[in-house]
């Protein structure tokens, strides 16, 4: 009885066999860049020092998405261009308000920033005795609100993040526990770096309770809205 | 998942080892420097 469908060949025949198509197609073309690219890429192909299909071209090909996703135009932040649960993991369901944090152009985050290198530069150097406040917990209160954007937008063009939505209370909490077991265990006690304040977590968490309620609460107020989300869903649409 | 393939997992892999390290990163600059 006679076998269905294409007989079996074994690999290394269908290679050559490949091969050979490609060496025979680059020959009918008469001249040009179609004939030299379809030559080069079968010399490629057949020199490669670990054989088609290898581990290495493939690796190589990742590692320039990253880098291209980490350097590209602030347009491939667009949802098309991020659909979600491509490669995300799906750690999260995208919401259906997404578009509506703006990251570094967050209202939130720019006025925490202003406040932030405000202390740091005019408050801080003006003051003639140690002030608790102003030295230490103003600074641990903006964390949350000044880092999580950053964050989030890293996270956003890697792909890890579905949407554009304001920043969800889990990872809050997440980078909150992060950031004080780094801080305020880790810091002082291996990098003998900074203190173990119990307060400051306290400050961590205040200060992430607080961006929280402007993140989410705050967008039906308009003049917290963030100027970016209207230009992504125009270009959306 | 979209795609259980290899590729997917390692791109993800991939994906999760570039934010921790852009994780480590940012702590320590902002440790020494803030």
């Amino acid at each position: 009885m006679p076998a269905r469908g294409y007989p079996k060949i074994p690999r290394e025949q269908r290679d050559e066999s490949n091969l050979g198509r490609i060496e025979a197609r680059a020959t009918s073309v008469p001249a040009g860049v179609c004939k030299e690219r379809a030559t080069k890429s079968s010399v490629q192909i057949r020199r490669h020092p670990l054989g088609p299909g290898s581990f290495g071209p493939g690796a190589a090909s990742l590692a320039r998405h990253v880098a291209l996703q980490l350097c590209s135009s602030p347009g491939s932040l667009l949802r098309a261009k991020n659909p979600s649960g491509a490669a995300t993991g799906n750690f999260c369901i995208a919401s259906k308000e997404a578009g509506s944090f703006g990251y570094w152009r967050d209202p939130v985050f720019l006025l925490s920033f202003v406040i932030y290198a405000f202390n740091r530069e005019v408050i801080k150097p003006s003051l003639s005795a140690y002030s608790p406040f102003f030295h230490g917990h103003l600074d641990d209160c903006l964390l949350v609100p000044v880092a999580l954007p950053v964050f989030l937008l890293v996270y956003r063009r890697l792909g890890l993040r579905p949407d554009d939505a304001p920043p969800r209370w889990w990872e809050i909490a997440l980078h909150t526990a992060v950031w004080s077991f780094f801080y305020k265990w880790f810091g002082p006690m291996v990098l003998h770096h900074g203190v173990a304040d119990m307060v400051d977590v306290v400050c961590f968490a205040g200060g992430g309770a607080g961006a929280w309620m402007f993140w989410n609460w705050g967008s039906k107020l308009k003049w917290l809205r963030a100027p970016a989300a209207a230009v992504t869903m125009t270009e959306l649409s | 998942m979209p795609d259980g393939g290899a590729g997917y997992w390692l791109m993800l892999g991939l994906k999760m080892i570039a934010a921790m390290g852009f994780m480590a990163v940012a702590d320590l600059i902002m440790l020494y420097a803030c």
